[in-house]
């Protein structure tokens, strides 16, 4: 291999372990976030105070199932042909959002205090 | 071989339906990680040995009909965005770079071209989904763009230097 093959062979390790220290930074130092945010298409469907949640529950939108717990959100199902959505988890910080491409839906936590869903928190 | 109109037209065909094939074989891999758009990239070995082997004309018109035939075949209505956005990204950063790369290094090559597959697939899902935070799975794509990006680039490295021996053509 040339030198410049091996400079490279460098650079691109150095890319992933760069990768791979923000990917463990932004997990370790993630904080819990007091609101669940819903969006479908870009827009907010339903912003979910966690910490009122007493009792699981199921929110639908479109053809996903959110699963609403105390602390965190978790796809429980969804009809895009991967499933990936589901397999990313619950979350419980702001570290990564949940994305379902196919279907277009998204959920984070957040702090911000602005549009809370009235009818969601029942 | 005499490169006439029909030799290009032919030779984009083929080449056409096995990065068509590659990328049906490629969709039957389960996902190994929860995130959208990792992927070994298989059909980017064929785009990879027509910039080389039949030239970048030629590679650009190869890429455009797999990603549209593909979109028609197998794809959701979203996955054309994506596959555009990441395909010419990539196809337009592989293109640059092999000016100044020299051919020992296609596995390089291929790496920046997934690296910028992802780019620009990341560009898109935050304008789809209008939501900043998915760039947050930009950093394992970059991970996996890496290790994928090597394993192609051999895969189409081996093939380039078989073909050349073949004088196909360019």
């Amino acid at each position: 291999m040339k030198k410049s093959g091996k400079i490279m062979a460098v650079c691109f390790s150095l890319a992933a372990i760069a990768a791979a220290a923000g990917i463990i930074y932004l997990s370790t130092n993630e904080s819990e976030k007091k609101y669940a945010c819903i969006y479908e298409d870009g827009n907010l469907i339903h912003k979910i105070n966690l910490s009122d949640v007493e009792k699981p529950y199921t929110v639908t939108v479109g053809s996903n199932v959110i699963l609403v717990e105390k602390g965190q959100v978790s796809m429980s199902d969804a009809d895009c042909p991967d499933g990936l959505c589901i397999k990313q988890g619950a979350i419980t910080g702001d570290a990564r959002p949940i994305v379902c491409l196919p279907n277009n839906v998204v959920v984070k936590l957040t702090n911000d205090e602005k549009d809370i869903d009235a009818i969601a928190g029942n | 071989m005499k490169r006439t109109k029909h030799f290009y037209l032919v030779l984009i065909s083929v080449m056409a339906s096995l990065s068509l094939g590659l990328y049906a074989l490629e969709s039957l891999i389960p996902p190994i990680v929860a995130v959208p758009g990792v992927k070994l990239g298989l059909a980017n070995v064929i785009t990879l040995i027509c910039i080389y082997i039949i030239g970048t004309k030629h590679a650009l018109a190869v890429l455009l009909l797999r990603i549209f035939l593909s979109a028609m075949l197998f794809g959701q209505p979203v996955s054309l965005t994506f596959s555009l956005f990441g395909g010419l990204l990539s196809f337009f950063a592989m293109a640059v770079l092999k000016r100044f790369l020299c051919e020992e290094n296609i596995w390089a090559i291929s790496v920046f071209g997934a690296f910028f597959h992802n780019l620009g697939q990341i560009i898109a899902a935050v304008i789809i989904t209008s939501e900043l935070s998915v760039a947050y799975y930009f950093l394992v794509l970059i991970i996996s763009s890496v290790i994928t990006g090597v394993f192609t680039g051999i895969c189409a490295g081996y093939a380039v230097r078989k073909l050349k021996k073949l004088n196909l053509g360019v």
